[in-house]
């Protein structure tokens, strides 16, 4: 490869080059990463993807206008072009008093080393291609019924970021993620075929699981999808397995975001302080977390951030806010700003409760349980929720079969007022939003 | 910026294929690419923020067998281009390397008819659709909030394959975007409407702003007045235009080869069998001139062409890339796309559509005693191994003994494709395109998409809603 620049210097001359091209104040981002993806199926490897990228992304502040500019273009001329494109760029824009860089002092004082980079040694690609040959394999191998495989898959990243901003704040860091993921296809006695895709992330290799673990895992999830029925219509009990209840945490942490409240674009706008929830719903973003999955050291905008319950017992107790949604609203940031705007969560949970999720399936005696949602039916605006999902029917307390072509649907306040049931299985490994099981009391249910 | 494609001559790309092939792949191809897109976001009276995001890269594709090598680069330097053609040979394991084929430039149609090109237009009259339209929505009774957003991409590539294709396309593409908050006695309601296509700046004025604006406007405070929707089994009438959705998702997907090819989908090897009522006929069509869908050439230097998925009720065929094609021993559909240089191609949809039946419109709402009709929706899914599928309606009626009445919110449709397809009982004559706003998503690749469908009744289909209890 060509010999490149440091992106540290090439981030201090577009710095440099915004100023001279009439910008007040400026930060940006300047990114280089390399991936390699693998498919293999059947054995045979399908897709080797290997490759690295660089890029920029430069944010410009004309009194209290605002433009971002982005490019792969890394040259000098390219960062100057950059530089005077964004400036540009931002004289159409009307000011707003918001558009400014935060006050230094609210920079992140230190930067936490929360280990979220191994060196991208290991492993080499013939042995990331043995890991996931062996993973297709044990899961093919589990059961005769699985007989396809869409993907057997590994990735790596491995990225350096370098974030400045004109006021004094420079952050430099490196992170790695790994990803296993197998889609099985399994076809029942009548030619019906499912398929369910199971997977795990890390941010160090040493943290990916044996592949039998996870094939196994794997052809469970894809079996039990077989034969499925229709669900009646009505209302039942809804269990939530964990990747599903994760999904609800997110929506609720979207409708607890400082950008959707100032907005009006929130059912919870007029919520913080009250109960939204039953007392055994809390819902905590911990940024800080060693080798999670969303960990990081300060937010996208420099700001220092810290673990926070943003539902607390059910009660509503913090929005999620960047500097701008905290100007906005008149409260402290809370350091969930991505950087280019809005914000994100960290490694967003639901806080873990006592039971087992077998006696939570069981304390619904009949219903449904989700493990798998589809379409996007919130809206975040009126709290109105209508999903389509499959999932297992319960009866008596047990899993009785497979459903499909069922819909669940609610207002979040009901929804949320409704958990009855937190189980004790919170796992980080799936994605850096995770919950344990849920359970809710009553849901409409639309089937057959 | 200045922006256009890197500038790789005939030498180079030559030195690239070879590189490629020099372990013995049997196909390479070089794709080249610049994009230029800047999006302008409105917000409370004024533009607020404006993004400008311009990317160059090179993508190198070998095949092998089944095998797909691929690596890409945005260091543009020759040595940083032929180390990634270097990469992407490592997947062919052998020597003897085909010499690449002489090169002749593909002649292909135009289906971007630009008469004002994007990069022509100054910015403040791209400011201007936005005042357009906060004029017509802001001062609106009980609207809230008014958010906008004009995006507008210049896509330019060139593919340069060993079979001996040189193809270049220059790919405009530009959406205009409009939310509008309603409220009234603390109830809220959101309403988004978009349009938009391969066009230049001419468009708006076959499309008026104000329009745009206004439908947003009428869909927020309409679901202030909504019902919440029934829940349970119920015929549905699909409207014209955005339900084509239903043809994407429940169908579309499912007859891309790939899926195919591995036998993963509910429509492998059923080619020739009735999958669909009498009435349906399924088209991928990337022809309409100036459509969110149209394509010249796909991402691997094809025609892109018409292709006849599904004719009433039979399966015809898949859409094809090089690869399923040439490993299922078919023609390829000139459906290869791909996101970026950073992507290899996939079997992909472009303007997904049913064509127009015979019914009057009024006929299909007459049958239905209690039913959803369900006029346009914001997106759906679908499990490719089963056909399952989940739309969400964003305009909704309750259907009252053959006649529309009350407004709806919160509805979604799920279904199985073949199942669902072959409940069409009814096909109006009134085809419309979707307005041109979709995005598909597949493998984590983006591309942009259109839909189009007449008015359709399917005898029974299940509605998610609120209202249990089975039909209102």
């Amino acid at each position: 490869m060509s010999a490149a620049p440091d992106i540290r210097d090439l981030a201090a001359r577009a710095l440099r080059e915004a100023k001279r091209a009439g910008a007040d104040e400026a930060d940006l981002r300047v990114f280089e990463s390399r991936e390699l993806q693998l498919v293999v199926r059947l054995g045979e490897v399908e897709v080797l993807k290997e490759a690295g990228d660089r890029g920029v992304a430069l944010r410009v502040f004309t009194g209290r206008r605002r433009a971002v500019v982005g490019t792969t273009e890394l040259d000098p001329d390219g960062l100057e072009r950059l530089a005077r494109e964004a400036v540009a760029l931002a004289a159409v824009c009307e000011p707003d008093d918001t558009h400014r860089l935060p006050e230094p002092g609210l920079y992140a004082a230190e930067l936490p080393d929360l280990d979220l980079c191994d060196d991208g040694a290991a492993p080499d690609t013939a042995s990331a291609i043995a890991l996931a040959r062996a993973l297709e394999a044990a899961t093919l191998g589990a059961d005769p019924r699985i007989d396809n495989c869409q993907q057997s898959r590994f990735t790596r990243s491995l990225t350096r970021t370098v974030y400045v901003t004109s006021n004094g704040f420079e952050a430099d860091w490196r992170r790695s993620g790994y990803s296993l993921a197998i889609q099985p296809v399994a076809r029942g006695a009548g030619g019906e075929r499912v398929t369910d895709t199971w997977f795990q992330r890390a941010p160090h290799f040493a943290d990916l699981r044996d592949p039998e673990a996870l094939a196994a895992e794997a052809a469970r999830r894809v079996l039990r999808r077989l034969d499925a029925r229709r669900a009646p219509t009505g209302t039942f009990p809804v269990v939530f397995e964990p990747r599903m209840a994760a999904r609800l945490a997110a929506m609720v942490f979207h409708c607890a975001a400082g950008t959707a409240v100032w907005r009006g674009l929130s059912y919870l706008a007029d919520r913080r302080g009250t109960r939204i929830a039953s007392d055994r719903f809390t819902l905590v973003d911990d940024p800080h977390r060693p080798r999670g999955l969303g960990s990081r050291p300060c937010d996208g905008e420099g700001l220092a951030c810290r673990r926070l319950a943003l539902v607390d017992g059910g009660v509503l107790t913090h929005f999620a806010t960047d500097l701008e949604s905290a100007r906005r609203l008149d409260l402290p940031p809370t350091g969930h700003g991505l950087w280019g705007g809005g914000v994100g969560p960290s490694n967003l949970h639901l806080a873990p409760g006592p039971e087992s999720p077998a006696a939570i399936l069981a304390g619904a005696k009949r219903g449904l349980v989700v493990f798998d949602m589809m379409g996007q039916g919130f809206d975040a605006t009126s709290g109105h929720w209508s999903q389509g999902c499959t999932g297992l029917w319960i009866e008596d307390g047990a899993a009785a079969h497979a459903v499909s072509e069922v819909t669940i649907a609610g207002h979040l306040d009901e929804v949320l007022a409704g958990v009855d049931a937190v189980g004790d299985d919170l796992d980080f490994s799936l994605g850096a939003v995770a919950s344990p099981t849920l359970r809710v009391a009553a849901m409409t249910v639309a089937g057959s | 910026m200045d922006g256009g494609l890197p500038p790789l001559d005939e030498g180079f790309l030559t030195r690239l294929l070879e590189r490629a092939l020099d372990r013995g792949g049997d196909y390479a191809d070089v794709f080249v690419e610049s994009s230029r897109s800047q999006i302008l976001r409105w917000e409370e009276g004024r533009v607020k923020e404006a993004d400008l995001d311009l990317a160059r890269g090179v993508g190198v594709r070998v095949l092998a067998g089944e095998k797909t090598g691929y690596a890409y680069s945005d260091i543009l330097a020759e040595d940083a281009l032929l180390a990634a053609a270097a990469t992407a040979a490592h997947i062919a394991a052998g020597g003897g390397a085909p010499a690449p084929a002489p090169r002749a430039e593909s002649d292909l149609p135009d289906r971007y008819p630009v008469r004002r090109p994007l990069a022509d237009a100054a910015l403040r009259e791209k400011v201007a659709l936005l005042e357009g339209l906060e004029a017509a929505a802001a001062t609106e009774p009980e609207v809230e909030r008014h958010l906008a957003s004009y995006a507008e991409t210049v896509q330019e590539v060139l593919v340069a394959t060993s079979d001996g294709v040189l193809a270049r396309d220059r790919r405009p593409l530009l959406r205009l975007n409009c939310t509008v908050v309603a409220a009234r006695n603390g109830r809220r309601e959101t309403a988004r409407r978009s349009l938009g296509g391969r066009a230049g700046m001419e468009f708006f004025a076959d499309h008026p702003v104000a329009d745009l604006a206004r439908e947003a406007v009428r869909g927020a405070r309409q679901l202030l007045d909504a019902v919440p929707a029934p829940a349970g089994p119920m015929p549905v009438v699909l409207g014209a235009a955005t339900s084509g959705i239903l043809l994407h998702e429940a169908v579309g997907h499912g007859l891309e080869a790939d899926f195919n090819r591995k036998g993963t989908s509910m429509f492998s090897d059923r080619v020739g069998q009735r999958v669909a009522s009498e009435l349906c006929t399924v088209v991928d069509d990337p022809g309409f001139p100036g459509d969110r869908g149209a394509l010249n050439v796909d991402d691997e230097g094809l025609p892109a062409e018409r292709t006849v998925l599904i004719e009433k009720g039979v399966l015809r065929g898949y859409l094809h890339d090089r690869l399923s094609a040439r490993l299922m021993n078919m023609r390829p559909t000139g459906n290869g796309r791909r996101e970026s240089y950073r992507h290899h191609p996939l079997p992909r949809m472009t303007c997904t559509l049913m064509p127009a039946g015979d019914s009057d419109v009024a006929e299909l709402f007459r049958s239905v005693r209690r039913g959803l009709y369900a006029k346009s929706f914001s997106g759906g899914q679908v499990d490719i191994a089963r056909g399952d599928f989940v739309f969400n309606v964003t305009e909704g009626y309750l259907i009252e003994d053959g006649r529309v009445t009350a407004p709806v919110k919160g509805a979604t449709l799920v279904g199985n494709g073949p199942a669902i397809m072959g409940r069409v009982s009814l096909v109006a004559s009134d085809f419309t395109l979707s307005p041109g706003m979709w995005n598909c998503g597949k493998r984590g690749q983006g591309v942009p998409v259109n839909v189009g469908l007449p008015h359709i009744l399917i005898s029974e289909m299940t509605v998610g809603g609120t209202r249990g209890g089975g039909a209102p």
